[in-house]
């Protein structure tokens, strides 16, 4: 059965690419809840599309996932334009009042952001009234180790933000960074969504899926890997971050880009605890990696997002 | 499989040609490609091809400055 006939009505999923997350619109009626906002440079974009799917229905709520750069850079615009209140992982929620641009991973992946106000704090076990559908807020640690995802067991819907994807999950950030155990809690929380009834996944990346059973099946693969080999992880996190900030800043100079690598704290620390190359060997690998991949081309001197 | 999404990740709407500057979709067309059916898809994936053509430039790329 296709995705669209699977989908109740009441939920509307807004896709775009890598750098912006899906923004899931959930309708009660006249009201409606967005999960995640998109990139910050995106933001009037989304607002635009808010506006169309919500054809004079009121956005009142906006719930994050979690709070990387891809799902909070719309948080402020939305929060101007439509009055809507923010709920937020409890975990995140200090580093969001203090605006912690490290502690947001904004700094130390050299992302941006926009500050903006969170009102409520979601726990594990939480419910939520979304799309006239009762959710339950699940602990997603992993990618961020204070991530939630929301299920609805009725319609066996999983709203999985990074934690899942189709075709893996987001770069364990705390593993790579030496902050925690990002292996481990990335596995039992594979392993607490595969006891959860779904028939229906919708990513914070790519077009929601029905091949529940084949994406856990591929997550712990690719962990399995990440776990026997710390280098693969690490270039997967470099390869993934510099892919994302390419689609960003769409070209770099790449005589910089060993500076660059030694400078944002991500590239340097899993270059140092798990590669130990030179930067410029780094940064060698890595336009070879992008261009290869067809990711990015070289035009002279500069790399080009493709 | 799935039909691939034309985005670019360029998501601006131009103010000249009520087109995203990137994918050349309209809003209506971005914001029901998850749920449109693969003929739709199609559909709209020509438009974009036309468009883009029509427009004489090949993919576009921003010029901002990189890190």
């Amino acid at each position: 059965m296709s995705v669209a006939a699977i989908l109740p009505d009441t939920i509307r999923v807004l896709e775009r690419g890598w750098l912006s997350a899906n923004n899931v619109v959930l309708f009660d009626g006249g009201r409606a809840t967005v999960v995640d906002s998109g990139y910050v440079s995106h933001r009037e974009q989304t607002v635009a599309l808010l506006r169309e799917e919500l054809a004079g229905r009121r956005l009142a709520e906006l719930v994050n996932t979690h709070s990387h750069s891809d799902h909070i850079g719309g948080n402020a615009l939305l929060q101007r334009t439509f009055g809507c209140s923010i709920s937020v992982p409890a975990g995140m929620l200090p580093a969001v009042a203090a605006w912690d641009e490290d502690a947001l991973l904004l700094t130390t992946a050299a992302q941006s952001g926009e500050r903006f106000h969170a009102d409520r704090a979601l726990h594990a076990g939480d419910t939520l009234g979304m799309g006239e559908l009762v959710w339950q807020a699940i602990a997603a640690p992993g990618h961020d180790m204070d991530a939630l995802v929301f299920h609805n067991p009725d319609r066996r819907i999983l709203i999985s933000g990074d934690a899942l994807w189709r075709d893996g999950f987001g770069i364990l950030f705390a593993e790579v960074l030496g902050l925690g155990d990002g292996i481990g809690a990335a596995r039992r929380t594979l392993e607490a969504i595969a006891r959860l009834p779904v028939d229906i996944v919708i990513p914070g990346h790519g077009a929601p899926f029905v091949e529940f059973d084949d994406a856990l099946a591929r997550a712990f693969a690719r962990l399995r890997a990440f776990e026997e080999d710390g280098s693969r992880m690490a270039r997967n996190a470099i390869r993934a971050c510099m892919t994302f900030s390419l689609l960003d800043s769409r070209s770099m100079a790449i005589d910089a880009l060993a500076a660059h690598l030694a400078d944002v704290p991500l590239y340097r620390e899993a270059n140092a605890r798990f590669l130990g190359l030179a930067p410029e060997a780094l940064a060698d690998w890595l336009v070879g990696e992008l261009t290869r991949a067809g990711v990015a081309r070289r035009e002279g001197e500069r790399l080009v997002a493709a | 499989m799935s039909i691939a999404s034309p985005c670019i990740n360029i998501c601006r709407m131009s103010a000249t040609t009520g087109l995203c500057e990137g994918c050349f979709r309209s809003l209506d067309e971005i914001v029901r490609w998850s749920r449109s059916e693969d003929a739709d898809k199609r559909r709209i994936l020509e438009l974009v091809a036309q468009r883009r053509a029509a427009s004489g430039t090949a993919p576009r790329l921003a010029s901002t400055e990189g890190a």
